[in-house]
């Protein structure tokens, strides 16, 4: 299933711990909002791995809600 | 680089567009307008007040976003005491203005909105009643209004709005009361906007991705039929070549060119 995909029927779950992903979830926005800001290339590849470690370490990890805190 | 992230850790950046502000503005103006007349209160029924419509706008949409929170809350008390020591601790007319006016704000949105001025079960008996709220903003705008005028020594369109808010504040929280159901759908689509954009960059980068693999793939079985003219490849190009115009409605490529002996079928500007 593409990834956006999976995001989109994730939004709003977030049924399990995820402390422990709060910290990479974290620096994903954080280099989300850099490049909003520059559009640099490089940043976006940095944060599209991240975000498949999250995916790959908690399929149901929801980032909904971490951006409804953090913007 | 490092420097750069680090900074920004705690302010992070999200490209609301001039228009989405603009739009979301308007959005809550006409929640605003289309309320006053429900409720019996319509625009300009005292005096002309066209301009609190907008100062409201304004202000619900700022209340809706964190960095307002981040930059109010050092500045925000409930009790009167602090707010006054605060203002005889600064001789900056600006800070003194900027104490009383977002107090004042905070007070009647917190009021109206938010319903959330005297919830301490706690300490009921030392609960302060709503029309004790409603003075104390109603005196946070005087002031306010005051400070303004001593910055600017001049009428100016913000003053104004202090001195209308100060004076039919009631009037103005029964608005805002009315307004809140519409408020509170407004925040929550406003604040998935920030993710479903996310969304859509991923998508969008998803897409990317394919057509670029798709476009390897056609210039390659595309060089192959050329070298060749086996018609297998021609089939297997002409696929590709569907599946890339569903990726990119603009890439062009003519099979019955190819077929008939033209070759150079496909529009090689969109190949980068």
């Amino acid at each position: 299933m593409p990834t956006a995909r999976r995001m989109d029927l994730e939004g709003g779950m977030m049924r399990r711990s995820a402390r422990k992903y709060k910290a990479k979830a974290r620096r994903l926005l954080q280099l989300y909002s850099l490049w909003q800001e520059t559009r640099r290339e490089e940043l976006q590849q940095k944060w599209m791995g991240l975000l498949g470690e999250i995916l790959d370490l908690e399929p149901e990890f929801s980032l909904r809600r971490e951006f409804q805190n953090a913007f | 680089m490092k420097k750069k992230e680090e900074q920004n850790e705690n302010c992070l950046y999200f490209d609301i567009s001039k228009q989405e502000r603009d739009s979301a503005i308007r959005y809550l103006l006409e929640t605003i307008i289309k309320s006053r007349n429900e409720t019996d209160f319509p625009s300009n029924y005292y005096t002309y007040d066209e301009d609190v419509n907008v100062y409201l706008a304004h202000l619900l949409f700022a209340v809706s976003l964190p960095e307002y929170h981040e930059m109010a809350e050092p500045y925000l008390s409930m009790d009167t005491s602090d707010i006054l020591r605060w203002v005889r601790a600064t001789e900056d007319r600006t800070i003194r203005y900027f104490i009383f006016k977002v107090n004042a704000d905070h007070l009647l949105i917190h009021s109206a909105i938010f319903n959330s001025l005297g919830n301490n079960h706690l300490k009921k008996i030392f609960q302060r009643s709503d029309r004790h709220f409603q003075e104390v903003a109603k005196l946070y705008y005087e002031q306010a209004a005051a400070y303004h005028k001593r910055i600017y020594r001049k009428k100016t369109g913000v003053g104004d709005v202090l001195v209308k808010l100060a004076h039919y504040f009631e009037c103005y929280q029964g608005v805002l009361i009315h307004v809140r159901r519409q408020y509170f759908s407004f925040v929550n689509s406003f604040r998935d906007q920030a993710f479903d954009q996310f969304v859509g960059e991923i998508k969008n980068y998803e897409q990317d991705i394919q057509r670029k693999i798709k476009m390897d793939r056609f210039l390659d079985l595309y060089g192959k039929w050329l070298a060749t003219k086996n018609p297998i490849y021609l089939r297997e190009v002409q696929e590709v070549a569907q599946d890339l115009k569903q990726l990119d409605p603009e890439f062009r490529f003519d099979a019955d060119r190819e077929t008939n002996g033209f070759g150079g079928g496909y529009d090689e500007t969109k190949c980068a």
